[in-house]
């Protein structure tokens, strides 16, 4: 745990469990560890066996009140459904970790949901396909549910599988077959296969050597909508590792989680000095976007910006709320609201909301709803219609009556119900070629937000915004590196997302495109193709999971892709072509180290 | 491996059999009858008792945790690697850190007096600290899932000739102990 929260640049924790012996060893252990990684622990506080009404809230809050980097559970865990909700009501989300305990969430739906969102040591296999997998666990899983109708995936029947296996074991190997000679039998299993943990776990002991697993058999899985998800291996590095950096200037370290401890991002001035480009984040909204938000924030992001659609994540608005509420400084910013999917009046309220909850932080930028409706199995709207729309909702914040459907309008709002008008909010527009940017400067907005360079003439604007996409590379890593495949996996499935509708052609002659397309038209009737959204620059799906596999070595020219230097170079040119915000898209299972390496490019 | 090896087997899933109270320690449950799993041609291969003790403070899984076990022992009977019949005697006590500690100590006498030579557990943390020093007395040994450094079997007495104490294996996974040890 230590190792992974140093890893992904965590620095001050704050850590609790409960006042048993069994905890006593943990939290010993734990802290040692905590100096070996360089964590500082802000605080800590063990329960008793029965906490006192008010006792979790109380000492949460405290925790809350160090700012520390992430909050630490080590311990039996009798007492973990009481965190989240007690979290709920103090209202903070930090990034939340803890040991084995995790797996109480399988002793009931209630405990399950208690835990939602909690990063913890569950060590049956992952579900990302592109981790390499422990044989003996699948076989095994077959074999169970051929033999009794069930499959239980979880850790508990993996470590009683090898606990029988091992009695075996200990039963062939003793000579006398009493307690001590069991005991001798047990001392001579050395490499016994394991179907724990992942694909370089087995199982050992030997005289005085009684810690049976070893190797890979300890990793970290996230609870996410009652499921458990794998985040990553425990391949721990030396501290020191971290502390070096390489020649084109990004981080140290290799393997699956690698991080640093710096920790902020740099601005980068354009060679020509003509401007500058900040850095912001985007994501869709989802269960864990708090974390990120917080993440983001500490990092130094200028703004996070929220896709908005609503077939594919969480509501826009609810998800800016939450983190609002969870942030101090960072901007807020809907990239991009889609015009048709709410009455202008609804957009204007919301802007307000969140102005009242977050005064001066938040940017809209409207459009016509490329995902947002397709995914729906609509076109998008029309530019004259959004501009429209951007008028009505600019008109509504700044306190005038405006004619909506043939009806005159205005907010209404009393002085508890909305921030008093004018709300001087930014609106921006989203154009992608020469009507939509034509339109955007008609309307006078004060800024853009793009994705790709654009070759219209940007003077008019304040602030562009560059949508991009991609990974930073670590050292030692390739096409082949499970990190870069799952970081981009989810863009290579987009991109045939959106070269389905304009191009069919166009992606059969792509690797691994007409057998997708063929695919796709298999699993999906024409009426209802646009569902092959799913997953859209989040996830990847088992329909398009090939496409991943078939990019082969262009994989690494998707995006902004490359060493620390070469995304450098990616910077100063969008600087040079007038960008003022690049807005980067992290993906793939653990965000939080995309974002600071992406963070931390000088 | 003997494909054609035949099992022999008391149930068809743990889950057949009921749960007991104990007559004489309190919080404490047994299955109504042992499960016996082995080839079905022993030969001369003596009898073994293993016990399972669940020690979990909630919950009646005493069965649920059993079958993975019995799924061992079958698999190790098809490959030609168990040639004995084995009696699982298995009892589940509401441990720490609900139950008493004493009634966690007084189950696994309990084993160690129906003949078990081997204890498999869930064996979480609390309790396995609490059976440490008497597991080291009976000689019985002890599989945990708990691996604290306070757990007998690491490396304080390292002796080159192996002629030490026989101490109970702990199995690490709850512990981050464990990630340093192998």
């Amino acid at each position: 745990m230590a190792a992974y929260l140093a890893e992904r640049g965590h620095r001050r924790v704050v850590v609790m469990g409960e006042g048993t012996p069994g905890d006593a060893e943990y939290r010993a252990f734990f802290t040692a560890q905590a100096a070996l990684y360089g964590l500082e622990i802000a605080d800590s506080y063990y329960f008793s066996a029965k906490p006192a009404d008010g006792e979790v809230d109380q000492v949460l809050i405290r925790f809350r009140d160090v700012d520390p980097d992430a909050l630490v559970y080590c311990g039996f865990g009798f007492h973990s459904r009481l965190l989240n909700p007690a979290l709920a009501r103090i209202g903070w989300q930090p990034e939340k970790i803890m040991n084995a305990a995790i797996m109480w969430a399988l002793a009931s739906p209630e405990w399950c949901a208690a835990l939602e969102g909690w990063v913890g040591i569950e060590q049956t296999n992952g579900d990302d396909d592109h981790v390499k997998k422990n044989p003996n666990w699948e076989s095994m899983l077959d074999r169970y549910q051929s033999r009794f109708g069930e499959r239980p995936d979880g850790t508990m029947t993996a470590l009683l599988y090898d606990q029988g296996r091992a009695a075996v074991e200990a039963v062939v190997n003793a000579t006398v077959l009493d307690g001590p000679g069991l005991a001798i039998g047990l001392e001579q299993i050395k490499t016994m296969p394991a179907t724990l943990g992942g694909p370089g776990t087995y199982i050992g002991f030997g005289p005085e050597d009684h810690r049976g697993y070893r190797g890979d058999f300890m990793f970290m899985k996230q609870l996410r909508l009652g499921k458990f998800h794998f985040v990553s291996y425990h391949r721990p590095q030396w501290p020191s590792n971290h502390r070096s950096t390489d020649p084109g200037g990004g981080t140290a370290g290799a393997g699956e989680q690698t991080g640093t401890a710096k920790s902020r991002v740099s601005l980068v001035v354009n060679p020509e000095g003509n401007g500058v480009v900040s850095c912001s984040c985007v994501f869709p909204p989802s269960t864990n976007l708090v974390a990120y938000a917080q993440a983001a924030e500490r990092l130094g992001y200028r703004r996070i910006w929220l896709y908005d659609s609503p077939a594919l994540y969480g509501d826009v608005w609810i998800a800016l709320a939450r983190i609002a509420a969870a942030t101090e400084k960072i901007g807020l910013g809907v990239g991009v609201a889609v015009a048709s999917l709410r009455h202008p009046m609804v957009t204007a309220s919301a802007i307000a909301t969140i102005e009242e909850l977050a005064p001066g932080r938040l940017v809209t930028a409207l459009g016509t709803g490329y995902t947002g409706r397709e995914s729906m199995g609509q076109r998008p709207m029309r530019w004259q219609d959004l501009a429209t729309y951007i008028d009505q909702v600019r008109g509504l914040l700044l306190g005038d009556e405006v004619i909506i459907d043939g009806a005159p309008a205005k907010m209404l709002h009393g002085a508890d119900y909305a921030p008093r008008r004018p709300i001087h909010s930014p609106v921006w527009a989203a154009p992608s070629g020469p009507k939509g940017f034509a339109t955007a400067r008609k309307l006078g907005v004060p800024g853009v937000i793009t994705p790709m360079p654009p070759t219209e003439d940007i003077d008019a604007f304040d602030d562009v915004a560059l949508l991009t996409f991609g990974t930073v590379l670590r050292p030692g890593e390739d096409a082949d590196s499970v990190r870069v495949r799952q970081a981009l996996g989810p863009m290579i499935a987009t991109s045939f997302h959106g070269l389905i509708h304009a191009d069919p052609d166009f992606v059969d002659g792509l690797p691994g495109g007409r057998a997708w397309r063929l695919a796709l038209e298999r699993k999906w009737p024409a009426d209802r193709r646009h569902f092959a959204h799913t997953g859209h620059l989040c996830e990847v799906t088992e329909l398009d999971r090939p496409l991943v596999e078939a990019a082969g070595a262009e994989i690494l020219t998707i995006g902004w892709t490359g060493s620390a230097a070469a995304i450098r170079e990616h910077r100063e040119l969008a600087a040079s072509q007038g960008i003022t915000e690049v807005t980067y898209a992290p993906m793939g299972p653990d965000i939080p180290s995309e974002l600071r390496d992406f963070a931390t490019i000088e | 491996m003997g494909e054609t090896n035949e099992i022999s087997c008391s149930v068809r899933t743990a889950r057949d059999l009921d749960l007991l109270a104990h007559p004489a320690i309190p919080a404490t449950w047994n299955l109504t009858e042992p499960i016996y799993v082995g080839p079905a041609d022993t030969g001369a291969s003596p009898l073994v008792t293993v016990g399972f003790l669940s020690d979990m403070p909630i919950g009646d899984s005493l069965a649920d945790y059993l079958d993975p076990i019995i799924l061992a022992l079958e698999d190790a009977v098809q490959e030609s690697r168990l040639r004995h019949r084995v009696r699982i005697e298995a009892s589940h006590v509401c441990g720490l850190p609900t139950g008493r500690p004493e009634d966690v100590l007084a189950a696994y006498h309990d084993l160690v007096g129906r003949g078990c030579v081997l204890i498999l557990s869930t064996g979480v943390t609390n309790n396995a600290l609490v059976l440490r020093d008497t597991i080291n007395t009976s000689q019985v040994p002890y599989i945990t899932m708990a691996g604290p450094p306070g757990l007998p079997g690491g490396t304080a007495s390292p002796s080159p000739t192996g002629a030490t104490a026989r101490r109970p294996p702990s199995w690490p996974r709850t512990s981050p102990s464990g990630v340093i040890a192998g």
